[in-house]
């Protein structure tokens, strides 16, 4: 009796095992709820099926042949690139810009570190909605300012130009806080002594960042890249709030013109949608693979874990 | 002995076809409590008027029907309404743009409501032919209309005072059309003689006053490559060129610029009107410029009931009673009275108040001039998204010549309808 | 004295900086708030102006008119903090497995649950509708609740954190002869609370404010959320934009709340955590 007792406990109590068991509930949650949708969404892909289901046919790699040859397809390919590059790239640096003044502990700062988080807390919709009004060219607060100061008159979110660097704007207005406070976290990590031994040494500021400061937060600032890449190459709020993919589709990105296809355009072709689906799924996957590569070698490097 | 069975006979008749009438009738009338789902797209002030009225429905209807309303953007309601649908989770009756009944009730998400009319034994000829039409798809019935409007030419009458101009004489033709909006726009004070949105339902008014088409009169072809549409998109670049309308705004933005008072003449439909009067615009509205030979030939389009294929056979009839309500007078007079859609029931125009009302009256008589764009055609909201916007979009920007704009529409539309 | 005034000039052009960038991050909530006291003629007229000419709370009346605020309310609290424990839980949990223990097929695993972070929902949102009707929990909390019982991208960053833990303190906690949960629950956890109050405030968000799932899933209105009824004023062609403002900070005004005490909590947390090592 104890025995087996013993066996079923040291089973229970092994690492595997507990693995598992921490595991479980999340793994069943995202296999019956998000992957088999997703291979669903997949399979659909090879059909020719409308949101009706109203008639599936086997179409094999026809949706791949026509998107290979759909121009919007394309510029909503380039959009979404543009995007994310802008985002990432000043997303990052600027979120941890303000992590570095913002992370020392003083009245003034910790006031910014809460105000900054703030536009985080509202809804991309609310948000959207209140930009669009503040950026209208004719009675738009912004207009009215920058025309005080003696600019000519711009139009702003209409302007096929300006439209999606205004897009990257707002959203990296309404983001940079929670990037923000991962690198304060990872910020506050960082041992005194380091810096300390560093002025003793007669470092400058600029040095101490780039021989302390961004090596230790390699591994954070990876995880910052990774997942703002991902997300801006899967953004749809932002564009779809502000400019429905305008002005001339030059803010339509992948996800909003798979939409279109799928939800507002006849004959609402819900495989080929996912085709689109499905490349930028590949996308994705690719390049988080190439950047995962390339922080990750250095975060072996740094904490000698994992 | 002959004439007994002859009475006999004669009974038996009359005493079937009482019963069958009476079967008849047990099978075409609602269940005592019956629940029915319904959706639509109504947020904003006039989803309010219709939750009130249907609330009076369900507190009044003597069969004790129960309508249980779900309204939510109409974007988001498209996106349920297929695959509720398709899992038989639908609403029983929903309301939709009438440019919809074509590919939906292709898709088999509709029934067909052929029986409605007999069965309700409301009168058909009361209500505007040119209407109903509009809501029939290959000869059935498929949507049943609850509103119908056209677009109206608006203008603001102190900002033509302010240019000189009688406010109660808005230009009659495109030539005074052209006229007015120059002298009514002013860019140093941000004004604008016309505002337009870069979309095809106020074009296709002009359009089709000017004797131009998107199609060939059987749907098969594109007509648009046509020296009277040119005309039109010439027009209507030149407002965008010489800045007497602001370019790339939508219907929303423009909206806002008429209620700001930057606007002095606006193609919309009537739901401008409540939004007019709560910003206390002075305003004027009335019919869209006719072309200068007189002719006039303008857009309509409307909302339709329609009933899913998730609907049991109990849950038709209620919704059948539902829409019987709605086409009553009373009903059809209060939406146009408080919400301002024109009125496409006779007894409606010809109720005193509804005639008192200068706006109805005024907007009752445009009706007669009006038909669907692309009628019947399910491939029409491709065309418009793909092609016909997006190359208006581009004329307005100035990055495409009018004749230009007419080959490509031309090229795109063709091609669509070839893979018929 | 040069190298002095150098110093006071860098002082003075960060703290100007900032406070731009402050101005920056907070005026649209200010234009927000006070938006929200106008009449409607007064949001969206010429010339535009940001203090209200004069107030008015028919805005927020007419929201209470329209919606039924409370129900939203409750539903919207329900269904975000319910999925901020889960997550929270699920999310230390499953980062704490992929960090410290090595198991069979771990890399496997791993690339699933990025893999499950890659898609939009847009995309899988039609197969996910017929999955919860064939299980039959649609337009029910338990439908809204499972598949965002956890959060891929929250078990990738606890991962990242409960990684960068030195193996030396759960070296020493085994050797005291505790298992694998007790070293998790005692010892781990307490160390990644800040980082798992950030995943707790970043779910709970998310989800307060997400429209597209919960408009999909429920199909009365008793179980919609808040971020509907900011949607319900925004008509195909007419913008009540008066009662849209107004909702839009009734439901902004609970997360900041929330987010005002977690915060200390939070900031008090990362100062003082062990991961100083």
């Amino acid at each position: 009796m104890k025995y087996s007792k013993k066996r079923i406990n040291s089973i229970w109590y092994s690492p595997q095992v507990a693995a598992w068991v921490f595991l479980f509930p999340s793994l069943v949650s995202l296999m019956v709820f998000v992957f088999i949708p997703l291979l669903t969404a997949f399979l659909m892909s090879f059909f020719d099926v409308n949101i009706f289901l109203s008639s599936i046919k086997f179409s094999g790699f026809s949706n791949l042949k026509e998107i290979a040859e759909d121009s919007r397809f394309w510029n909503s390919l380039k959009n979404t690139f543009q995007y994310t590059f802008l985002s990432v790239l000043i997303g990052t640096t600027f979120s941890l810009s303000m992590a570095l003044y913002v992370s020392k502990n003083s009245m003034f700062r910790k006031l910014l570190r809460f105000s900054f988080y703030a536009p985080v807390v509202c809804s991309m919709t609310a948000m959207g909605i209140v930009w669009s009004i503040l950026l209208d060219p004719t009675i738009g607060m912004i207009a009215k300012w920058t025309q005080m100061i003696g600019l000519p008159k711009m139009e702003f979110l209409k302007n096929p130009d300006m439209a999606m660097p205004l897009v990257v704007f707002v959203s990296i207005w309404k983001t940079f806080g929670s990037a923000m406070i991962i690198f304060i976290a990872a910020l506050h990590a960082i041992p005194n002594v380091y810096y300390e031994a560093a002025v003793i040494d007669g470092a400058g500021v600029w040095i101490q960042f780039r021989k302390i400061t961004l090596p230790q937060i390699l591994p954070v600032l990876g995880f910052n890249v990774i997942t703002s890449t991902i997300a801006g190459l899967m953004v749809f709020d932002q564009t779809y709030v502000m400019t429905r993919g305008g002005p001339l589709f030059r803010t339509e990105t992948i996800v909003q013109y798979l939409y279109s296809r799928a939800f507002s355009i006849s004959p609402f072709r819900l495989g080929y949608a996912s085709s689109i689906a499905m490349i930028l799924f590949f996308i994705i996957a690719i390049i988080s693979v190439i950047l995962y590569r390339s922080f990750l070698k250095n975060e072996n490097r740094v904490s000698g874990n994992e | 002995m002959k004439r007994i069975l002859l009475f006999l006979v004669l009974i038996t008749c009359m005493v079937s076809m009482v019963f069958a009438a009476g079967s008849k009738e047990d099978v075409s009338t609602v269940t005592k409590g019956t629940e029915i789902s319904f959706w639509n797209g109504f947020t904003a002030s006039d989803g309010d008027i219709l939750r009130e009225i249907f609330d009076r429905f369900n507190a009044e209807n003597p069969q004790d029907i129960k309508v249980d309303m779900d309204i939510m953007p109409w974007a988001n309601m498209l996106e349920k309404l297929a695959v509720s649908v398709s899992t038989k989770t639908g609403p029983t009756l929903i309301l939709l743009g009438l440019e919809n009944i074509p590919e939906y009730s292709e898709s088999g998400a509709l029934l067909s409501l052929n029986d409605f009319w007999e069965w309700s034994g409301l009168d058909k000829e009361n209500y505007s032919p040119n209407v109903l039409k509009a809501f029939q798809y290959n000869n059935n019935t498929y949507g049943i209309p609850m509103q119908y409007n056209s677009h109206y030419l608006y203008w603001n009458k102190d900002l033509f005072k302010e240019a000189g101009l009688d406010p109660e004489k808005p230009p009659k033709n495109f030539s005074e059309f052209i006229e007015y909006a120059e002298r009514l726009s002013d860019p140093t004070k941000e004004q604008y003689g016309y505002a337009f949105a870069a979309d095809s339902a106020v074009i296709t008014n002009f359009l089709w006053s000017n004797g131009g088409d998107w199609l060939t009169a059987d749907n098969t072809k594109s007509a648009i490559n046509s020296p009277e549409a040119i005309q039109v998109f010439k027009m209507f670049q030149d407002f965008s060129k010489n800045k007497i309308s602001p370019t790339g705004m939508t219907g929303a933005d423009l909206d806002n610029l008429f209620y700001a008072g930057k606007v002095a003449m606006y193609i919309n439909g009537p739901w401008l009107i409540a939004g007019c009067r709560e910003k206390g615009i002075d305003f004027g509205i009335g019919s869209i410029p006719a072309s200068d030979s007189g002719n006039k030939e303008f857009i309509g389009t409307g909302v339709a009931f329609m009933i899913t294929s998730s609907a049991t056979e109990e849950q038709k009839i209620a919704a059948y009673e539902v829409i019987k309500y709605w086409l009553s007078k009373d009903i059809l007079k209060e939406w146009t009275l408080r919400n301002g859609f024109p009125a496409w029931s006779q007894e409606v125009l010809d109720d005193p108040e509804v005639q008192k009302n200068l706006i109805q009256s005024e907007l009752g008589t445009i009706t007669q001039y009006t038909r669907v764009p692309f009628e019947g055609l399910p491939e029409s909201t491709q065309i418009l998204s793909d092609y016909v916007n997006p190359i208006l979009e581009q004329l307005t920007y100035l990055k495409i010549s009018p004749s230009e704009a007419a080959e490509k529409m031309e090229e795109g539309i063709n091609k669509v309808l070839k893979n018929r | 004295m040069n190298k002095m005034n150098k110093y006071k000039l860098s002082i003075f052009l960060s703290v100007f900086t900032m406070c731009i960038v402050l101005v920056i991050v907070l005026y649209p909530f200010i234009w927000l708030f006070l938006s929200s006291l106008k009449f409607e003629m007064d949001i969206v007229k010429f010339p535009p102006e940001t203090l209200p000419e004069r107030l008015t709370f028919s805005q927020y009346i007419r929201d209470w008119q329209k919606l039924p605020l409370l129900t939203m309310t409750r539903n919207t609290i329900i269904f975000s903090t319910m999925t901020t424990f889960t997550n929270c839980l699920l999310c230390a949990m499953g980062g704490y497995a992929f960090a410290r223990i090595f198991f069979k097929g771990k890399n496997i695993v791993f690339a699933f649950v990025l893999i499950s972070m890659m898609v939009p929902f847009q995309v899988f949102m039609i197969p996910l509708y017929i999955i919860e009707y064939k299980i039959g929990i649609l337009d029910s909390f338990l439908g809204l609740l499972l598949p965002r019982l956890t959060w891929p991208f929250g078990i990738y960053m606890l991962r990242s954190f409960f990684g960068s833990i030195p193996k030396s303190i759960e070296e020493a906690a085994r050797i005291d002869g505790a298992n694998e949960y007790v070293i998790f629950w005692r010892v781990m956890f307490p160390l990644c609370i800040p980082a798992v109050l950030t995943i707790g405030i970043m779910t709970l968000v998310n989800n307060w404010n997400d429209l597209a799932y919960p408009l999909i899933l429920t199909n009365s209105i008793q179980m919609r959320t808040l971020s509907v009824g900011l949607a319900m004023f925004v008509g195909q062609r007419v913008i009540e934009y008066g009662p849209t403002l107004a909702a839009a900070v009734v439901s902004l005004i609970p997360l900041m709340i929330v987010y005002v005490f977690l915060q200390k909590f939070f900031v008090r947390g990362v100062v003082m955590s062990g991961l100083k090592g």
